[in-house]
């Protein structure tokens, strides 16, 4: 383990603490999969070749690569937290004083703590402990009419008898972060009520959509290329203030940004490093099995989720809401930072919210070491696939988020998510070459 | 009890709690004594569903997530149709005409908007509590009894038709529609006791409709109450060749042990032919992508290539003119997701197998003779397009034959073959499960049982040996064999 390290230390770069939203700055394809998108920050790409066995270190074992991915996940979830923590400062400094500039930092700050998980999905599918509180922290779709006031062209989940229950206005029991957890998960049999509503998957209270929704507000086209327009006054107190019941509003915008952190939190310690928890149990695991979960949440999430249920889904409905961040238009983000975690994960680096980047023993060293020309082919293949996601991030940036991309009458967007999806399609074929080979790539 | 069991902290006491309530009172731990999450078999832990079970971790038993995991072995580049599929299969189908075009086509009459509203969480319905409206099951219609011929037998849907409401009750429809019938169900109890004394209740439904919406209902029909199964294995029962069933079947009891067991001839309708039915109550459907078509048309109201007219009686196409979203409504790429998407869900690994208790109660179950119809294993055969559900051997409990179940299941509905009193075994596996996915133990075709126990001794006619074994348990021994099948 020490010399990973000592190798991670080589790359940590002493780059400043600038505010890296990842918003910040358009994404220009030339700043690589940064998930800081400051260019102060090397690209990880570009760093790779110095963790190959040439620098000097011993050759990349299948133990050192999944040892490494561990500490990345850990890494990650560290800095999901971090991101949610400055979410939830920035919400409280937006209550206390609500103004228009403070309401855009909170989406701002919304935007940069969604971007910064997006890089842990990768995690989830291999490692069966995340599917236990995912859903409590990026469930999507919603029925949104179950937590605020939605317009009257509002198209609920009808089978859902509580779509359009309004609980902001209509509820009248006082809202915090366990009756919000509880409406979500139903884990109380006595309680009716919350096992009814916890029946349907879209009753979403809590995660980063549901606090999504109570910044941006319903996205209803007007003017077409506008995202939700939920105006601050919601969370003025008094006569000023729009939308009604707006002191529970503010309560209930408080009670998920805490429960949020609270999720991550739970997130962290599952990795962390000397825990008794999962991280504990991974270690224990036979190496090829847990180089068996690394590709398999790499792959499933290349091709299950990004290429199938967020796109292909929307391709087949032209269903303008058939987006993940379908209240703040951004899923474009969200689509290139889980693209750039995969292959970030592959090639073992990470780089944090300060700009420093940790490398380490990397899958590509791995299946390099067994098979150049298979690792030529992915590094060929990245190269693809980024370049159809950063055109997809920068037709998002020039005012074609991903609602617009998909419509019906936009032949060229459907053209360049049709694209996306089949080097994503072509990249999980080589990721599922890998997953083939893990007997070999263990008994390097 | 065999394990040393350990709460955590981070886990709300709340959850340790509900964890009791499940399979044979195993205390969650998120510790790394949770070996658990390996996937290696262990002796208490039995892929019940081959290649594709997974073994789950505890902690996401709790998040109701049992049922909803991929196959184990589904191929990397093969998990985008299933993930899709969820898609198709979660999202609600709405009116006709609509922005959404690839979901619209809903009715004009249904039961529910969307697959996940019944199948919740891929899980299994239940009646409606006291004051809540009928969710996630459905009442069936039919002409039956002596006063019936069977040449009035709709060739496609297996039952006579009732003139005005069809073959199913539906209590929704699009505006402008009038919904067939409000359901409400009246429980009637009835007492009894085992050998040692010990009462029990058992309650069956009486179905009331009130404001009916499409005249009087022909006083020859028979209604019958059909909760949503879970979905577990749907694609690994598919799999079995026709040749295992009717090597199974023993439709005179040529071997005498008391149990028949028929397969069912039903309709097929890509090939219009006959074929084995294996899906549904009575083992009306030939295979999942039918079974899928069928729930489509029926419950949610929406044509397919393979059902391309809305499933609506003769008087309700007359006299309903709202447009419909397409022909058909669900294409055949959507179709053929939501069939994806059910064949290739995982099979749950069993737990605590290797418990003494749960070990007892398998005993006594196979003494009882309950594995003469719930078959522990079977062997898939090969489905080139499956690959991952091909050549897996199975512990599904089942052997997907009709049964006469006596007059106390009864319900007087025959569906092609299967008679009023006969009903196809219904797999055990994941039994233990529906607590923590549904968060109710309702059992049987009509959610009439409340526990394990009650679905036990409503067993008759065939079974009625293995129902009265049970009976003469006593406590010890009854608890037993329901930590069995808890532990499935």
């Amino acid at each position: 383990m020490h010399h990973l390290r000592a190798l991670a230390g080589r790359f940590a770069l002493l780059a400043p603490a600038v505010a890296v939203l990842p918003f910040a700055r358009p994404h220009g394809p030339s700043t690589g999969f940064s998930p800081s998108g400051s260019s102060a920050t090397t690209s990880p790409s570009a760093q790779e070749p110095a963790a190959a066995p040439e620098s000097g270190v011993e050759p990349v074992t299948a133990e050192a690569v999944v040892e490494h991915y561990a500490l990345l996940a850990h890494a990650r979830y560290a800095d999901a937290l971090g991101a949610a923590r400055e979410l939830f400062d920035t919400v409280q400094a937006f209550l206390r004083e609500p103004s228009e500039a403070t309401f855009a930092a909170t989406k701002r700050a919304w935007l940069s703590a969604h971007c910064v998980y997006s890089h842990t999905e990768p995690l989830r599918f291999g490692n069966p402990n995340t599917d236990a509180w995912e859903g409590r922290v990026n469930a999507w779709p919603m029925d949104e009419g179950l937590i605020d006031y939605v317009a009257d062209a509002y198209v609920a989940h009808e089978g859902n008898p509580y779509a359009r229950w309004n609980f902001i206005a209509n509820g009248r029991t006082p809202i915090d972060e366990e009756l919000i957890a509880e409406f979500q998960s139903g884990t109380d049999p006595k309680v009716a009520p919350t096992v009814a509503i916890s029946d349907v998957e879209t009753n979403v209270t809590r995660g980063y959509h549901a606090i999504e929704f109570l910044l941006w507000g319903q996205d209803l086209n007007d003017p077409p290329t506008s995202a939700g327009r939920r105006p601050f006054t919601d969370y003025v107190l008094g006569d000023a203030g729009t939308g009604g019941s707006q002191e529970r509003r503010c309560d209930y915008l408080s009670a998920a940004a805490g429960l949020l952190v609270e999720d991550l939190r739970f997130a962290l310690l599952d990795w962390a490093p000397d825990g008794e928890l999962y991280s504990k149990t991974f270690a224990a695991l036979p190496v090829a099995e847990r180089l068996d979960r690394m590709i398999v949440g790499l792959g499933t999430m290349c091709f299950g989720e990004i290429a199938s249920e967020r796109m292909q889904v929307a391709l087949i409905t032209s269903d303008q809401e058939e987006e993940q961040s379908c209240f703040s238009d951004t899923t474009h983000h969200a689509h290139w930072h889980n693209i750039a975690a995969i292959e970030s994960f592959y090639r073992g680096t990470h780089t944090h919210r300060d700009g420093t980047v940790t490398a380490g023993a990397s899958l590509d060293a791995l299946v390099r070491r067994l098979d150049a020309d298979l690792a030529d082919r992915l590094d060929a293949q990245f190269v693809r696939t980024r370049a159809a996601a950063d055109e997809l991030l920068r037709r998002g940036e020039a005012g074609e988020p991903f609602d617009r991309i998909v419509a019906a009458d936009n032949e060229s967007g459907r053209a360049l998510v049709t694209r996306l999806m089949d080097e994503l399609r072509a990249q999980t074929e080589l990721l599922e070459e890998v997953h083939g080979r893990i007997a070999d790539l263990t008994r390097l | 009890m065999r394990r040393i069991t350990r709460s955590h902290g981070a886990l709300p006491a709340l959850l340790a709690g509900l964890v009791c309530l499940g399979a044979s009172a195993e205390v969650a731990s998120r510790g790394s004594d949770d070996a658990a999450l390996t996937r290696e078999r262990r002796a208490d832990e039995v892929l019940a569903g081959g290649g594709t079970s997974v073994v789950i971790p505890r902690q996401q038993l709790m998040d109701r997530g049992a049922f909803s995991l991929p196959a184990e072995n589904l191929a990397l580049v093969r998990r985008g149709d299933h993930f899709a599929g969820n898609s198709f299969f979660q999202n609600a189908w709405v009116t006709a005409p609509a922005s959404a075009a690839a979901r619209d086509g809903l009715g004009p009459l249904f039961n529910t908007m969307s697959c996940q509203s019944c199948h919740i969480r891929d899980g299994r319905g239940r009646p409606p509590r006291s004051d809540e409206e009928m969710l996630s099951m459905l009442v069936r219609v039919s002409l039956d009894g002596d006063a019936v011929s069977d040449r009035e037998r709709d060739p496609h849907a297996g039952v006579v038709l009732e003139p005005n409401y069809g073959d199913q009750i539906q209590n929704g429809a699009i505006a402008g529609v009038a919904a067939e019938a409000r359901v409400t169900i009246r429980w009637i109890e009835e007492e009894g006791a085992y050998a040692d004394g010990t009462r029990y209740t058992l309650r069956r439904p009486e179905y009331l409709l009130e404001d009916l919406g499409w005249g009087a209902l022909d006083e020859r029909a028979v209604l019958s109450g059909r909760v949503a199964p879970a979905l577990v294995g749907a694609g690994l029962l598919d799999t079995i060749p026709d040749a295992t069933l009717l090597a199974l079947a023993d439709p005179d009891d040529a071997d005498g042990d008391g149990i028949s067991g028929r397969v069912n001839r039903v309709w097929d309708a890509g090939t219009g032919a006959t074929a084995i039915g294996r899906f549904g109550w009575k083992a009306e459907q030939p295979d999942v992508r039918q079974q899928v078509a069928a729930a489509f048309n029926g419950d949610i109201g929406i044509t397919s290539s393979l059902f391309p007219t809305d499933g609506r009686s003769a008087a309700q196409r007359e006299a309903i003119t709202a447009p419909d979203g397409g022909a058909p409504e669900v294409s055949d790429r959507i179709l053929d997701l939501v069939t994806f998407y059910c064949k290739t869900l995982a099979v749950p690994a069993s737990r605590s197998l290797d418990d003494p208790v749960v070990q007892r109660g398998q005993e006594l179950f196979r003494g009882a003779g309950c594995a003469s119809c719930h078959l522990e294993t079977l062997v898939t055969g090969d489905d080139p397009a499956f690959p991952e559900l091909s050549g897996q051997t199975i512990h599904a409990y089942t052997d997907l034959l009709l049964h006469d179940m006596g007059p106390g299941l009864a319900d007087g509905r025959s569906v092609f073959d299967a008679s009023g009193s006969e009903w196809r075994t219904p797999p055990l596996w994941s039994v233990g499960l529906v607590y923590l996915v549904n968060r109710h133990t309702n059992y049987l075709h009509d959610g009439r049982a409340r526990n394990l126990e009650e679905a036990i001794l409503w067993h008759g006619g065939e079974a009625e040996a293995a129902k009265e074994a049970f009976r003469a348990l006593d406590a010890e021994d009854r608890r037993a064999l329901v930590a069995f099948l808890r532990a499935l």
